[in-house]
C-alpha cells in the first residue's frame, strides 16, 4: 500500500452554540484503506461525515480531499472531488425507482443539460444507456440485482435500502465512500454479507471510510480505527491498539481516566 | 426503455383524440371550454414539474402567464408586433422573470417559499393595475388581434383549438421527456432528498432554478395563447386566485403525474365554469376541495378514482400503477 494520503482533516472544530460537537479534530485516510471512526453516541461521528461531505459548515480548520481544499465548499462540488456517502437515517429518493436512485449517484458522471433532455438529442440517450448500464452493475455489486429495477426505492426491505444507498454511493466512482453506520439495523447474516462487501469496495480501489456500533465488524475489516469521545480523538491506530487502550475502554464503560 | 416507448404511445393516442375531439364537442361554447382546458393544461404541467416534481410550491404561478399575456397584448397591440413575436417574447419574458426573482426566492423552503410566491404574485398584479401607461391598468388591453397562419386569422374557437391543442401535445412531450433524464433525475432528488441530491453532486440551488424557469416560461407561453384568445387581458385574471386553481389543478391531478396535471386542468377549469355564479365564494369552494383531496386522495383523482374503482371491482393488485 502506498502511503498516500486521500483525506486530511486539520484542527477541524465544529460547534452547535455551546456544544462542542467536534473538538479539533485531525487525522488522515490513506487511498485504498478502510478505515473506522467509532465511539460512544454523541461523539461526533456523523457530525464529522457532515463535516467532510459539506453538510455543515465548519468553525475551524481545513479539509484537504486528494491534495484539494474541500473544506467551505457545497456539498456537490466536495462530491466532484470523488466523495460519496450514505446515511444513518437512509436518504432514499422515495419518488423514484431503484434502478433511478442509483442513476442520480452518478449525476457527476454525466452532463447533459435541460436542452438535450428537452429534445432528446442523440448524445443525451447515449449518455442515458450508458447511466443506467452504470446503477445496474452497481446494483449487481451489492447484490440487488435480482429486484425490478423499476420498483420504488422505498419498497425494498431496510436492510435492501441501506444497500441501495451503498450501490447509488458507488455509481459516482469515487475515490473515497463514507459509510455511515452501514450495520444498524441489520441480521447477523446481513452483517457479515456487509463486511464482504465492504471489502469488495476496496479491491475496486475506493478508499472506505466507515462509523460503526458492530464492534466485531469493525475490528475485523478495518485497517485502523480512530475513536471520538465528546468530539476529541482520544485514540487512534489499528484495532489491536484500540481495543487495548485505556482510554478507550473508560470511555465506553463511563469511567473517569 | 419499456416506459419510455410507452409513453410514446400515450402522447400518440393523445394526439389523435385531441384531433378529433372538436367533431364530438356539442357546441362553439364547448370548443371554447376545451381551448381554455389546454391552455390551462399547459400553465399545470410547468407548474406541476416545479410542485410536483421538485417539490418547490409556487402560490404566483398567475404571475407567469400574466407576465406572458401583457407581453404579448402590448407587443401586438401597441407596438403592432406579429401575435407570433408576442408568444415567443410571452414565454421569454416567463422565463426570464422566474430566473431574476428565482434567485433570492428559492432559497425559502416549504411555508416561506409558499409566502415568498404569494408575495411575488401580488406584486405583479400590482404592477399591471398601477403602470398605466403600459397596461391601460384597470381597464386592461382590448383589441388583441388572433393569431395566423400563412393570412389565415386564428379567429374562431376551432382554428384557436388546434394551436393550443398542439402546443398541449408538445408541453406534455417536453414534460414527459425533461422528468425522465439527468435533469429530470436530479430535480426530483431535490424533492425526494434534498442532501442526498446534494452528496451525490447534484447542484440543487441551479436545478431549482432551472424547473422554476422551465415552470415560467410555460406559464408565460400561455399566458400568451390566452392572450389572443381572449382578444383581451385583465388584471383581475392573473390574481392569487387563480393562482391557488392552478395548485388545485395540480394536486387534483395528482402530484408527479404529467396526465394528472392534464386531467386536473380540465377539472377545474369545468368546475370554476359551474362555480361562476358564486363568484367570490367559488375560492372558498375550491379551497374546501383541495382539502378534500388532500385527506382522502393524497395521490390525486386521478390515482385516487383508479385506486378507488380497482377496489370496488376486488382487484387488490390494482395498486400497480405507481407512475403516469
Amino acid at each position: 500500500m502506498t502511503a498516500e494520503v486521500l483525506l486530511r482533516l486539520t484542527d477541524v472544530t465544529k460547534r452547535f452554540g455551546g456544544l462542542v460537537a467536534v473538538d479539533d479534530l485531525t487525522f488522515e485516510v490513506q487511498r485504498g484503506q478502510i478505515k473506522a471512526i467509532i465511539g460512544p453516541n454523541g461523539a461526533g461521528k456523523t457530525t464529522a461525515f457532515n463535516l467532510i461531505t459539506g453538510v455543515y459548515a465548519l468553525d475551524e480548520g481545513e479539509i484537504e480531499v486528494a491534495g484539494k481544499r474541500a473544506s467551505r465548499l457545497p456539498s456537490h462540488e466536495v462530491a466532484s472531488f470523488g466523495v460519496a456517502r450514505t446515511f444513518q437515517n437512509v436518504q432514499l429518493f422515495g419518488n423514484m425507482s431503484i434502478l433511478e436512485n442509483v442513476m442520480v449517484g452518478a449525476h457527476t458522471r454525466a452532463k447533459s443539460g435541460l436542452l438535450s433532455a428537452s429534445l432528446r438529442l442523440p448524445a443525451m440517450r447515449s449518455e442515458e444507456v450508458a447511466l443506467a448500464e452504470r446503477a445496474r452493475e452497481c446494483l449487481r455489486l451489492v447484490g440487488l440485482d435480482k429486484l425490478a429495477p423499476e420498483m420504488p426505492a422505498l419498497s425494498l426491505a431496510f436492510g435492501q435500502q441501506r444497500l441501495l444507498e451503498v450501490a447509488r454511493a458507488l455509481a459516482a466512482e469515487p475515490l473515497l465512500v463514507l459509510l455511515d453506520e452501514p450495520a444498524a439495523g441489520l441480521s447477523t447474516a446481513e452483517t457479515a454479507r456487509l463486511g464482504e462487501l465492504v471489502e469488495n469496495i476496496r479491491e475496486l480501489g475506493v478508499t472506505v471510510l466507515l462509523v460503526d456500533h458492530d464492534m466485531d465488524l469493525v475490528m475485523q475489516i478495518s485497517d485502523e480505527v480512530l475513536v471520538l469521545d465528546h468530539g476529541v480523538k482520544i485514540a487512534e491506530g489499528t484495532p489491536r491498539e484500540v481495543q487495548r487502550d485505556p482510554r478507550v475502554i473508560a470511555a465506553y464503560l463511563g469511567e473517569e481516566p | 426503455m419499456r416506459v419510455r416507448s410507452k409513453r410514446y404511445h400515450q402522447l400518440a393516442a393523445a394526439a389523435a383524440a385531441a384531433a378529433v375531439l372538436p367533431l364530438v364537442l356539442p357546441s362553439e361554447y364547448a370548443i371554447h371550454l376545451a381551448v381554455v382546458i389546454g391552455i390551462n393544461a399547459i400553465v399545470a404541467l410547468g407548474l406541476n414539474l416545479l410542485m410536483g416534481y421538485a417539490g418547490q410550491v409556487s402560490l404566483g404561478q398567475a404571475a407567469f402567464v400574466g407576465i406572458g399575456a401583457y407581453a404579448s397584448a402590448i407587443l401586438s397591440v401597441k407596438a403592432g408586433l406579429s401575435p407570433w413575436i408576442g408568444l415567443a417574447a410571452g414565454a421569454a419574458l416567463g422565463g426570464l422573470t422566474a430566473a431574476v426573482v428565482g434567485g433570492p426566492l428559492l432559497k425559502l423552503r416549504g411555508h416561506y417559499l409558499a409566502m415568498g410566491t404569494l408575495g411575488f404574485g401580488m406584486i405583479v398584479q400590482i404592477v399591471m393595475v398601477q403602470w398605466e401607461d403600459l397596461t391601460e391598468g384597470t381597464i386592461g388591453v382590448m383589441g388583441i388581434p388572433p393569431f395566423s397562419v400563412a393570412g389565415l386569422a386564428l379567429d374562431s374557437e376551432l382554428r384557436m383549438y388546434y394551436l393550443v391543442a398542439a402546443s398541449a401535445v408538445l408541453a406534455i412531450a417536453l414534460a414527459g421527456n425533461v422528468i425522465d433524464s439527468r435533469v429530470g433525475r436530479a430535480m426530483r432528488a431535490v424533492h425526494g432528498s434534498e442532501v442526498a441530491a446534494a452528496t451525490s453532486g447534484v447542484d440543487t440551488a441551479r436545478y431549482k432554478l432551472q424547473v422554476f424557469i422551465m415552470s415560467g416560461a410555460m406559464a408565460g407561453f400561455a399566458g400568451s395563447l390566452h392572450a389572443h384568445h381572449a382578444a383581451y387581458v385583465h388584471p383581475d385574471s392573473f390574481g392569487f386566485h387563480y393562482s391557488i386553481q392552478l395548485v388545485v389543478m395540480v394536486v387534483l391531478g395528482g402530484m408527479a403525474s404529467i396526465w394528472g396535471a392534464v386531467f386536473g386542468a380540465g377539472a377545474v377549469t369545468l368546475i370554476g365554469e359551474q362555480l361562476r355564479s358564486f363568484q367570490e365564494f367559488s375560492t372558498i369552494i375550491f379551497g374546501a376541495v383541495l382539502v378534500a383531496v388532500m385527506v382522502f386522495m393524497p395521490a390525486g383523482l386521478w390515482r385516487g378514482s383508479a385506486d378507488l374503482i380497482g377496489r370496488l371491482l376486488g382487484s387488490r393488485g390494482a395498486g400497480g400503477r405507481r407512475r403516469a
